[in-house]
């Protein structure tokens, strides 16, 4: 479980409700009063039209400037296009479901080194596997995510298979979900029926774990996880 | 730093935290008006001490500062409906080697079967330094040192309340885990 590494625990209930006070700051709260109120004391900045920031230039570096506004915002789209998609709870629940359901598409492994090696055999420049997990190593496989390319292994922790995801940082990125930091680091949380999903960055790398555990749980398993 | 510079810096700083802070303060004082007012409070007074505010320094651990000191404030004024506003009075502290209270055979399963609104209930019912270093230290997973910044008292402060709230906190969910017949009867 993922609580203060300077605390400890004189026994197994005061952990539990540790553990069970960490949930608490999953509550979803109602911030819209609050937002009227601090909207109407500190409105938001104005923006200023990009058009009449043009005003005060000559004719000539009005267009230039307008020329120059629009290459810009097209080398954004292009960038934009080109950049990191979105990994719903949806595409994330599904390939959980695939990893289970579809023992064809995937490969029996038994430890993370093995998993990294099958990988490393069909995808090449996969972005690479942390290093060994105390759970039990299952399977892995090669999986996509509005066409790009995710390293996937289902391994067991507490009794309960997970599926771990990784993926470059630069592909894939987390809804906008509630977010729980833990030691520095963000995780987003999301939830479907039984299955928890947490999702986190870290060291180039978007990594997610889903399965039926806590939230507490897979931020625990994702804290714990160190890439070469 | 001008009134747009600050207006600028509260919305891409500040904004962002407001549902960390008002969930802090819901649970705080257990009361949504109340906590909609406390928490109003602490942003504008966080809004004029901008200035005051170190970038790269952690933000959240800013704002709640800001919140304990609004709290204790309306405490003091008592426009709060604080339960027990001993501030000063928790200076006996529980001792390390305190017995460690009832044992419980399965304490996540007890736990689990308590909704949010149960241990939020038992949390309003401590006393306010307890509740403060609980919400800090194990809701919101500050480390020691950072909730003892926050509350202003030593780490070995925060650290003997955490061990005396979380024992608190069984006590009061003993009897419920009774009548739910999650624990065996009281002998």
């Amino acid at each position: 479980m993922m609580l203060p590494e300077s605390d400890n625990f004189r026994d197994d209930t005061e952990r539990a409700i540790a553990e069970r006070l960490v949930k608490l700051a999953l509550i979803p709260v109602d911030t819209s009063r609050l937002d009227r109120a601090l909207l109407a004391q500190i409105p938001r900045p104005q923006k200023r039209s990009a058009f009449g920031s043009l005003l005060w230039l000559g004719p000539m570096r009005a267009l230039a400037a307008s020329l120059l506004i629009v290459i810009t915002l097209g080398a954004i789209f292009w960038s934009t296009t080109g950049g990191s998609v979105l990994a719903s709870a949806a595409d994330m629940v599904q390939l959980h479901r695939d990893m289970l359901n579809h023992p064809a598409s995937i490969v029996q492994v038994d430890s993370m080194e093995q998993a990294s090696k099958v990988l490393a055999d069909r995808w090449p420049q996969n972005p690479g596997l942390p290093e060994a997990v105390n759970s039990q190593v299952m399977a892995c496989c090669m999986h996509s995510i509005k066409d790009r390319k995710v390293a996937c292994v289902l391994f067991r922790e507490d009794g309960h298979p997970v599926t771990m995801s990784v993926a470059r940082s630069t592909d894939l990125h987390s809804p906008q979900s509630p977010t729980l930091t833990r030691k520095g680091r963000a995780y987003h949380v999301e939830s479907s029926g039984q299955l928890n999903m947490v999702s986190t960055q870290t060291d180039g790398r978007w990594i997610c774990l889903i399965g039926e555990l806590s939230v507490d749980r897979l931020i625990e398993i994702a804290g714990g996880l160190r890439f070469e | 730093m001008d009134h747009q510079h600050a207006t600028n810096r509260f919305y891409a700083l500040v904004w962002p935290e407001r549902a960390r802070l008002l969930r802090v303060a819901q649970i705080l004082t257990g009361n949504a008006t109340e906590a909609d007012d406390l928490a109003q409070e602490t942003f504008i007074k966080a809004f004029k001490a901008l200035a005051s505010f170190r970038d790269g320094t952690d933000v959240l651990a800013w704002l709640m500062t800001i919140l304990r000191n609004t709290r204790t404030d309306r405490l003091r004024a008592g426009t709060s409906r604080g339960k027990d506003v001993s501030l000063n009075d928790l200076g006996t502290e529980m001792p390390d080697n305190a017995p460690p209270g009832e044992q419980w055979n399965s304490p996540r399963e007890i736990l689990n079967a308590f909704g949010d609104q149960t241990i939020l209930a038992a949390l309003k019912d401590l006393p306010e330094e307890i509740r403060w270093t609980l919400l800090l230290v194990d809701v919101q997973g500050m480390t020691l040192i950072d909730a003892a910044a926050v509350l202003d008292v030593p780490v070995g402060t925060v650290k003997s309340r955490v061990h005396r709230g979380r024992a608190m906190l069984r006590a009061a969910l003993t009897p419920l885990a009774r009548e739910m017949r999650l624990l065996p009867s009281a002998k």
